[in-house]
């Protein structure tokens, strides 16, 4: 007789299984099989993990806390998502990053004549701190943007005809500023990040090179294409990375420790 | 007559911010118990609840009526605690990193005591063993199986609501569930044996 297997066993138990019937059978015909199932369900009968009792004025202390922050926050609006991936806006925040990016290059590479004549004080100085931060917050905004888009896009319903303009108009924004911090990455001999970047721009590049309209077929290859690369988890893990060095406290890092946790 | 969840997601997308507190009344228990299952203490399901409800305020405009607004909430605060789950570990490779150098073994219960709830007076009481048992096996489980196992075993999720979650299909929700489920086991299953799970701990 064939005995069923774990993973069915384990399915049955949480009414998962395909054929229900057939396992019911066989466990009572197979006293193996029934006395794993046994043990299986015994253990897990007893997992609990009771959680603790909430005061009762639980709510009105959760509401007087979240107020505040909801305030602040952006009001939720039918339009907020088209009116956040505007075009326009995305151009405005791309060009402020790219000057952000223009900043750090020129301090970094542009020769300064101060620095030469006093080797030592080159040589004592905080390497790159300051620098590394600036452009750490903005590949911090830009991967916020990006995973914005992506969010957008993967969540997005796809059936009959799909109008993603705002989020192709945004990646090709995106697409730009990508490709300048990309290129810093390399330039700055940090490898993980580049790496992350480029892969980042393969799949801004597909999503603006979409039309503004798609079918819901297109828009599922696109979702798949987002999703078998896991681009969306990447881009959050970095994000959190890139926005740990973007902080003063995280100034004295040198890039040997930041490139290992990228 | 009280707001339903969708007249009182409608309000607060007209400009009503107040009818969310209708939301955060009817659902804030519910999440804080997955929160806290998912990440095995207070102050972290704390900060997720939090983290939920503000990011659903944000994207209220993305509910649609397809699912009910519970099961859009708590996918929310799945993700919010998958998130926080990957931060902690984050932070945990950190402070392993960081300390002083020791033997493996040593190091890995260490990691796993930085996670462990806080103790509460009822773990002085003879099941406490075994409620030690079942939250340090939960921690030994990845964020994703554990999230698989909490919205299963606990919240009674189905496997395509749970495949919603971690955005993967039916088979591997189903296999996740089954990997969890097999370390659980083998944690839990020598006290199984010898009689320590008599009467459960329901």
């Amino acid at each position: 007789m064939t005995h069923v297997s774990e993973q069915d066993l384990v399915l049955y138990f949480y009414g998962d299984a395909d054929t229900p019937a057939l396992l019911d059978q066989h466990l009572a015909d197979c006293p193996e099989c029934s006395a794993e199932f046994a043990r299986l369900r015994t253990t897990l009968s007893a997992i609990d993990f009771p959680v603790p009792e909430r005061a009762p004025e639980y709510e009105a202390q959760l509401w007087s806390t979240l107020r505040p922050r909801l305030q602040q926050a952006d009001a939720p609006k039918r339009s907020f998502w088209s009116a956040a991936l505007q075009p326009r806006r995305w151009a405005i925040a791309g060009a402020l990053a790219a000057i952000v990016v223009a900043a750090f290059l020129a301090g970094r590479y542009l020769p300064r004549g101060k620095e030469k004549s006093n080797p030592e004080m080159v040589q004592k100085a905080p390497a790159r701190s300051g620098g590394d931060r600036v452009l750490m917050v903005a590949v911090g905004d830009h991967l916020d943007r990006t995973e914005m888009v992506l969010v957008e896009l993967v969540n997005a319903r796809a059936e009959g005809k799909v109008d993603i303009s705002a989020e192709r108009g945004a990646a090709q924004e995106l697409v730009n500023s990508n490709r300048l911090y990309r290129e810093t990455a390399q330039h700055d001999k940090d490898p993980e990040l580049a790496s992350m970047l480029d892969q980042v721009e393969r799949v801004l590049v597909d999503i603006a090179h979409h039309p503004d309209s798609v079918s819901g077929k297109e828009l599922e290859e696109l979702q798949q294409h987002i999703e078998s690369q896991g681009i969306l988890f990447k881009v959050r893990v970095v994000e959190s990375k890139v926005k740990a060095r973007s902080r003063p406290e995280s100034a004295g890092a040198t890039k040997k420790e930041t490139s290992s946790t990228l | 007559m009280e707001l339903t969840d969708r007249a009182a997601v409608d309000e607060v997308l007209a400009g009503k911010h107040e009818s969310f507190r209708v939301l955060v009344d009817r659902h804030g228990r519910k999440v804080f118990g997955l929160a806290y299952r998912m990440t095995g203490n207070e102050q972290d399901a704390d900060e997720v609840v939090q983290e939920t409800f503000l990011r659903s305020f944000k994207r209220l405009s993305s509910f649609e009526s397809r699912s009910s607004f519970s099961t859009w909430l708590y996918r929310i605060a799945s993700n919010c605690a998958l998130d926080l789950l990957a931060k902690r570990k984050q932070d945990k490779l950190h402070l392993v990193e960081n300390e002083r150098p020791e033997e493996d073994g040593n190091r890995e219960e260490r990691a796993l005591e930085y996670a462990a709830p806080d103790p509460d007076p009822e773990r002085m009481l003879l099941s406490s063993e075994l409620r030690d048992r079942v939250a340090k096996a939960m921690q030994r489980l990845t964020a994703v199986e554990r999230t698989a196992f909490v919205l299963r075993h606990f919240e009674g999720q189905s496997i395509s609501e749970i495949g919603a979650v971690l955005k993967v299909k039916d088979e591997a929700v189903k296999n996740t569930i089954f990997r969890a489920v097999k370390k659980m086991r083998g944690e839990l299953e020598p006290f199984t044996a010898a009689g320590a799970l008599k009467g459960g701990l329901r």
